[in-house]
């Protein structure tokens, strides 16, 4: 199994390479200005002057959306033990995952009701 | 060969295919969407524009490195190589033919969900780092679509995992190979379980109809909105290689992957990428994108459900189906 | 159901588009013909007897929209050709660049004297090259294809009853054949190059004789990853500014499961990967930018300067970690178990069997949080109107 791993890693790092390498490539391939000015550096406001920075607030409802993802992979991530065993295990796993998935369903609903994924 | 020598020769020679399948596909989609909008599309560089991509390429890779100011520089030069690597680190799992797949992973799923659950942290981070209110936006609404599509992804994929009862893509196209393709038999968790994981992928990869994140005409380009060059290339191809490799987990996952008749397991898997890609261009060019509020409540309100409810049904079919009818 | 018969509608629409002649050509190598009623610049051509037929009436001067003509009628004399009496004009300029080509000086002539012409005027660099003086008008009428319409004609056809005149002597343009559609190119979406050889190329389990720990480079690759979760962990304190002690804290998870990934456990090297540095890193994102922060200050950490306090924190963590690994049971043979290590299915059967009562009360706990998170959401949202930094829309 860990042989599989080095070869997923081995994969990662060529992926690497080529980011990198296309980033070299472009070092050497790029025209240079040959004079730089402070107005090419200001970031892009439709022309405008740029107004403070640009690290604002956000709503509320990220958070919550992240939340949500966080809860229903949990869900997820517990069905898939769950998957490979359902045909060995039989009903006795079908029922409990069926409860399972229900009571989180039972969270979703209310989720809906209080309208707390509202994207207004 | 050791396992980091097959890893690497595997992941050279697949990156150097994916490279050259989305400079074609570049093309492609060009010349198709052209067609589509009763245009003719590129034309010029090459005979029927076919050097148009090796053009694009060559041209962005000389445009000058401009780094905004008040960016962060590190984290702005770190994204677009995290977005190559972890769009591209997703098809070291994908098998090809029953003997070819870089990695060979027990739990290829659920690695495959981790490594594309990872664009997430360079969307934010080129966001982030750029110092642009546009770029900072596009991030945020990008991760936000990402991870909200993401648990009907997951549930999509589920179908397949639950019918096949194995974790590993060649598992699941092995199974697909000796009873039915999940698309077909059993249709109702198969077939819809498809167009939800297809939905999914596309709002993962920023696709319209759900490209919000990079609204042109609202959001400027995103998250890319300040970059130049080689790495604005980066981020381009990586949306490119995500689809690809999106359309081709799509036809492993529920299209029987490398399983054909006449001709060998390669031709089949590689052709039912593209037959998967091509519509992804199909559905593109047609539809118009979705507002925000649609977005997350077509996720939550109706996909997530029905995620859920085909989870049920196919386990259902696993326990209940009469054994002849796997 | 709308809108999805709607959408697979615009599918079809557009594939057949695709498969259909294109309305556009490829600009210099096929040029196609203009259409007839193309129109661009102006001439002043002559009558039936050969003379210029304009006779300064400034009826055209006057409907102009855009005010651009300038008519100079000239005397009364008789005319050399005919003998008759008529009015002439002297002078006749029309300034193409703030002509909108409505054509309505053309079809307010009685004489036909003004007409437009197909072929357009070549680009200037200046604007006052655009204004046509009486000279170059001339000149179009001998030198320029007409476009079709003159002024009795187009008078003509827009009168309810119809009024015999007599035939208009311009010669109209020739009609222009149908346009030549370009044979469509064929697209062919070309397969890609396969890797070759994959025959022998399975991925083999040599490498399981080797765990536990005896290994060199298997240390030696321990270390590098404990080493880079442990200075990642380091620079999530050290790191001033919130977001990117985040990112650091992802290199410190990733770091988690590569070491998941090293002992065997497959599956939970995914989980923390797709949980932890997908999920709850984004999670910790989110956190830090919906703070309400002062116009203008990055989000940065503000509690560094009370280390004693998190030093004892974390103190007690690791003492609580440490004794649960020293309490737990058979750490002395563990080399001996790795070697038949847990399967996806062993977990399963694990879950569902054993701890079946965890797995049923673990889903009421996911639910208590998604309630718990329901009310957080509802109290952090306190409308519209009390958010002037609201920035998302
Ligand atoms: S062109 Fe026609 S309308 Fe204009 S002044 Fe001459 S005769 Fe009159
Ligand atoms: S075409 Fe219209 S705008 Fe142009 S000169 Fe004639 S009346 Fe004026």
């Amino acid at each position: 199994m860990q042989s599989a791993w080095l070869s997923a890693l081995a994969f990662l790092v060529v992926s690497t390479l080529l980011g990198l390498g296309v980033l070299g490539a472009a070092k050497a391939l790029r025209v240079r200005a040959r004079k730089d000015s402070r107005i090419k550096h200001l970031t892009y406001e439709c022309g405008e002057q740029p107004d403070g920075l640009a690290w604002m607030q956000f709503h509320a409802r990220y958070y919550v959306v992240a939340l949500f993802f966080v809860l229903f992979d949990v869900e997820a991530v517990f069905l898939f033990p769950w998957a490979v065993v359902l045909r060995e295990l039989g009903a006795q796993a079908f029922i409990a995952a069926v409860s399972f998935v229900v009571v989180l369903m039972l969270g979703w609903f209310y989720v809906l009701r209080k309208e707390a994924l509202q994207w207004q | 060969m050791s396992a980091l020598g097959h890893g690497a020769l595997y992941g050279a020679v697949l990156i150097a295919v994916m490279l050259s399948t989305v400079a074609v596909g570049i093309w492609f989609e060009r010349k198709f969407a052209g067609r589509m909008q009763s245009r003719l599309g590129p034309t010029i560089v090459g005979p029927m524009g076919l050097l148009q991509p090796l053009a694009d390429v060559v041209k962005l890779l000389q445009k000058e490195d401009i780094i905004p100011a008040g960016a962060d520089r590190a984290l702005f030069n770190l994204a677009p190589v995290l977005a190559t690597i972890f769009s591209l680190g997703v098809a070291a799992v994908l098998p090809l033919s029953p003997h070819m797949i870089a990695a060979d992973l027990d739990i290829g799923v659920v690695y495959m969900l981790a490594v594309g659950g990872l664009m997430v942290v360079p969307t934010f981070m080129a966001g982030w780092a750029s110092n642009n209110k546009f770029a900072l936006l596009g991030g945020m609404r990008a991760v936000a679509q990402s991870i909200s599509y993401g648990v009907p992804l997951v549930l999509a994929v589920l179908v397949p995992v639950i019918l096949s009862g194995s974790l590993s893509l060649a598992g699941i196209v092995r199974w697909q190979s000796e009873h039915h393709w999940f698309a077909l038999w059993p249709v109702i968790p198969g077939l819809p379980a498809f167009a939800l994981y297809f939905m999914a992928m596309l709002a993962e990869a920023n696709r319209i109809p759900f490209d919000i994140p990079e609204a042109e005409s609202e959001l400027v380009a995103g998250v890319t909105t300040e970059y130049t060059g080689a790495k604005f290339t980066l981020f381009y191809l990586a949306e490119y290689v995500h689809t690809l490799v999106g359309s081709a987990i799509g036809a492993a996952l529920f299209f029987g992957g490398w399983d054909g008749p006449f001709a060998p397991g390669l031709h089949w898997m590689v052709a039912k990428t593209l037959a998967l890609f091509v519509v992804v261009y199909w559905v593109r060019w047609t539809l118009l994108r979705l507002r925000s509020d649609q977005l997350m409540e077509l996720c939550w309100k109706w996909l997530t459900p029905i995620g859920v409810a085909l989870v049920l049904i196919a386990a259902a079919w696993v326990q209940f189906a009469p054994q002849g009818a796997l | 159901m709308g809108h999805i018969n709607d959408t697979l509608r615009a599918l079809w629409t557009t594939l057949r588009t695709a498969f259909r002649p294109t309305s556009t050509v490829q600009f210099p190598a096929v040029v196609r013909p203009r259409g007839e009623r193309y129109r661009v610049s102006f001439a002043l051509p002559d009558d039936e007897n050969g003379e210029m037929a304009c006779i300064g009436c400034l009826t055209c001067e006057r409907i102009c929209p855009s005010q651009v003509i300038k008519v100079k009628p000239g005397v009364k004399r008789e005319s050399p050709v005919t003998g008759k009496k008529r009015a002439y004009t002297d002078d006749f300029v029309i300034d193409l660049s703030a002509c909108i080509q409505c054509e309505l000086c053309v079809q307010v002539c009685n004489n036909d004297a003004i007409v437009m012409v197909r072929e357009a005027e070549q680009p200037m660099f200046e604007r006052e090259d655009l204004v046509l003086g009486f000279a170059r008008l001339r000149k179009n009428a001998t030198d320029r294809t007409r476009s079709w319409g003159h002024g009795t004609m187009l008078q003509e056809s827009q009168e309810p009853a119809k009024v015999e005149k007599k035939a208009p002597a311009v010669k109209a343009a020739p009609a222009v054949a149908a346009e030549p559609r370009q044979p469509a190119p064929r697209s062919p979406s070309r397969a890609a190059e396969p890797p070759e050889d994959g025959a022998r190329a399975r991925a083999r389990e040599g490498a399981r004789a080797r765990r536990g720990g005896t290994d060199v480079s298997a240390t030696l690759a321990f270390g590098v990853v404990a080493a880079c979760a442990l200075l990642s962990a380091v620079f999530v304190v050290r790191a001033v500014d919130l977001i990117r002690a985040v990112l650091w804290l992802g290199i410190t998870l990733i770091a988690t499961a590569a070491l998941y990934a090293m002992l065997g456990a497959s599956f939970l090297a995914g989980v923390q990967l797709l949980l932890y540095v997908g999920g709850v890193m984004t999670l910790m994102v989110f956190g830090v930018m919906i703070t309400r922060r002062h116009e203008g200050i990055a989000p940065t950490a503000t509690d560094t300067v009370r280390p004693v306090r998190g030093a004892v924190v974390a103190a007690s963590l690791f003492g609580l970690v440490a004794a649960a690994i020293v309490n737990t049971d058979g750490l002395d043979d563990a080399p001996a178990r790795a070697l038949a290590p847990l399967t996806l299915a062993d977990l399963g059967r694990s879950i569902l069997v054993e701890h079946v009562l965890a797995f049923e009360a673990l889903s009421l706990l996911l639910l208590a949080a998604i309630i718990g998170a329901v009310v957080i959401a509802r109290r952090r949202d306190p409308g519209p109107l009390d958010e002037p930094t609201e920035a998302s829309r």
